[in-house]
């Protein structure tokens, strides 16, 4: 039994009886001791996978009704919320922050009877894109642990990748499933807007951020979109999708399909490797017989400046709560007037959530408003009505998911600007609220590049299709850990 | 140009006691620089997007007891309440 198959193939053969629950669960924990040294891909491990995985089987033998992911193990980035598990959104504000309830994405995998093998570990709050800002420590990419695996969800990207699970859960916010896809050669989406419940997802951005599946195939994404996708009554934002099933013809292809190229993705600043892999994913599509046409998005420069603003706004009034009177660690209140106590607990969040709050602060502040953060609301808009517009034209777009490769663990740590600017090519998607997948399509000098394709909003069984179509034309190698 | 004191008085604002003032004023000022191509944008529409939630599609407002005591998870309590810090 090869730890190596997607959840797709776990599941033919749990069913068949080829293997056990208990013996696949048992196996990845003992793949998470071996690598996880060199990985650290995990906040925290669940120490029940065992008996949970034993439970399944003895009801798989005796015939007993078990949910659709039959045990299946899947990784949760460590800010969606847990019954009984840590939640510690890899801040040192929430090191010890016991969930007392599940996430609507988490409680529907469990009724499916999916198995929460860990929390993955995550930029502090989400807020990053290498996982390097996590108060328990980076992560490593899997294809060289020197490397990071992108982010925020880099630890959902990497445990995926590092065959310490099936399937993940992240969260995208400005890229953060896409890019540790694109960094670790998984497959990753960032739904529509409203397309999965944010109920129990420790908010940061509210108005862009969304969950989304990481997993080895497109298949596996679309199984895992149809458990966790369509209305909540926990969360308003929540659309009504009809239920269709997204794994249903995943191989209609793509002949007669219009897929535009975005122009300001694959210009200046974008990496000689990445340029080339996308010319040839594109040749490729049209082999597949799809028309591509180059298309511009000229709003998507101002993409990046739009979106910090926002989203540091955002953040600055999310992270309000955080006082270590209601959510907390360990810090004695005595000797401490309140707003100095508050002030000194509150000392102890990382350098980018601390710096988000200064810009969302400074943003929002009299004087400044117009300046940026109405303005980025507009930049917003402009960009949704140019999205909106190029949808008329084509039925698709393209573009690479990130304009570098890999880079090394600290290389651009103290550089936050040019950090922000890897996620040029992502950040439209959760600003026009579309959704966006990538995959895993080359490797450059052994680092993976990812292909990236944007639909109109709810349209991700055209998204899926055309992800699987490209997918199947690739064959890489498998991960040399 | 961003100054140490502005900064200080963002912290104050946060309510975020800034160990190292000085290593984010240089940050905060080449990010906000960066922000200023915003202000220079001609944008011809004042339209904003904006998300309309409808009230008719509020969950049922009912009581559901729960069995665990909230109040034991907190890291300050006496009795059934929170415990902070003085206020004067």
């Amino acid at each position: 039994m090869s730890l190596g198959i997607s959840a797709t193939q776990y599941l033919q053969q749990v069913r068949n009886g080829s293997t056990s629950v208990e013996e696949y669960v048992a196996k990845t924990l003992e793949r998470i001791v071996k690598v996880e040294k060199k990985v650290h891909a995990f906040i925290s491990v669940n120490e029940n996978a065992l008996t949970q995985a034993k439970q399944i089987d003895k009801k798989l033998k005796v015939k007993e009704k078990v949910g659709s992911c039959l045990g299946m193990p899947v990784s949760i980035k460590d800010n969606i919320c847990t019954k009984g598990m840590k939640t510690t959104c890899a801040s040192k504000m929430l090191e010890d922050f016991v969930a007392p309830y599940d996430a609507t994405v988490v409680s529907r995998l469990k009724s499916q009877d999916a198995i929460i093998i860990g929390k993955a570990n995550l930029d502090e709050f989400a807020m990053g894109s290498t996982t390097e800002f996590s108060y328990f420590g980076s992560t490593g990419n899997p294809w060289n642990t020197d490397y990071v695996p992108g982010g925020s969800s880099g630890g959902s990207g990497a445990s995926v990748s590092a065959l310490e699970c099936l399937a993940s859960l992240g969260s995208d916010t400005g890229g953060s499933v896409r890019s540790p896809a694109s960094f670790c050669s998984v497959v990753g989406l960032k739904p529509t807007y409203g397309l999965v419940s944010r109920y129990g997802l420790v908010s940061f951005a509210n108005s862009i951020e969304q969950i989304g599946p990481l997993a080895r195939t497109v298949e596996d994404v679309a199984f895992i979109l149809n458990i966790i996708s369509g209305h909540d009554p926990h969360d308003n934002t929540t659309l009504d999708n009809g239920k269709p099933d997204y794994a249903k013809d995943l191989d209609a292809g793509i002949s007669g399909k219009k897929i535009g190229i975005i122009s300001e993705m694959i210009g200046d600043g974008i990496d000689k490797d990445v340029a080339a892999a996308t010319n040839r994913a594109v040749s490729k599509l049209q082999r597949l017989g799809a028309e591509c046409i180059p298309i511009s998005i000229d709003s998507a420069v101002h993409s990046v400046a739009a979106y910090y603003t926002i989203a540091s706004a955002e953040a600055s009034s999310n992270l309000a709560r955080y006082d270590n009177i209601r959510y907390g660690y360990n810090f004695d209140l005595e000797g401490y007037e309140f707003n100095a106590y508050i002030s000194k607990a509150r000392g102890n969040f990382g350098p980018e959530v601390t710096r988000r709050m200064l810009l969302g602060a400074f943003v929002l502040s009299a004087g400044y408003y117009g300046k940026y953060y109405l303005k980025a609301q507009k930049v917003r808009s402009l960009i949704k009505s140019q999205l909106d517009e190029a949808f008329k034209k084509v039925d698709l777009l393209v573009a690479p998911t990130m304009p570098i490769l890999p880079f090394k663990i600290g290389e651009k740590i103290d550089d936050p600007l040019t950090l922000y600017l890897l996620d040029i090519n992502t950040i439209i998607a959760n600003l026009a609220g579309i959704p966006a997948i990538s995959i895993p399509y080359e490797l450059a000098h052994g680092l993976p590049i990812g292909i990236q394709f944007f639909a109109n909003r709810m349209q991700e069984k055209l998204l899926l299709q055309a992800a699987y179509a490209l997918h199947k034309t690739t064959n890489l190698p498998e991960v040399p850990l | 140009m961003v100054k140490r004191q502005e900064i200080e008085r963002l912290g104050d604002l946060i309510k975020i006691e800034l160990k190292n003032p000085e290593k984010y004023v240089k940050q905060v000022e080449q990010i906000i620089d960066y922000f200023e191509s915003l202000d220079k944008l001609e944008i011809s529409s004042d339209t904003i997007l904006t998300q309309e939630l409808t009230l008719d599609n509020l969950r049922e407002d009912k009581y559901i007891p729960y069995d665990e005591k909230l109040i034991e998870k907190l890291k300050h309590t006496k009795e059934n309440f929170a415990k902070a810090p003085k206020m004067i």
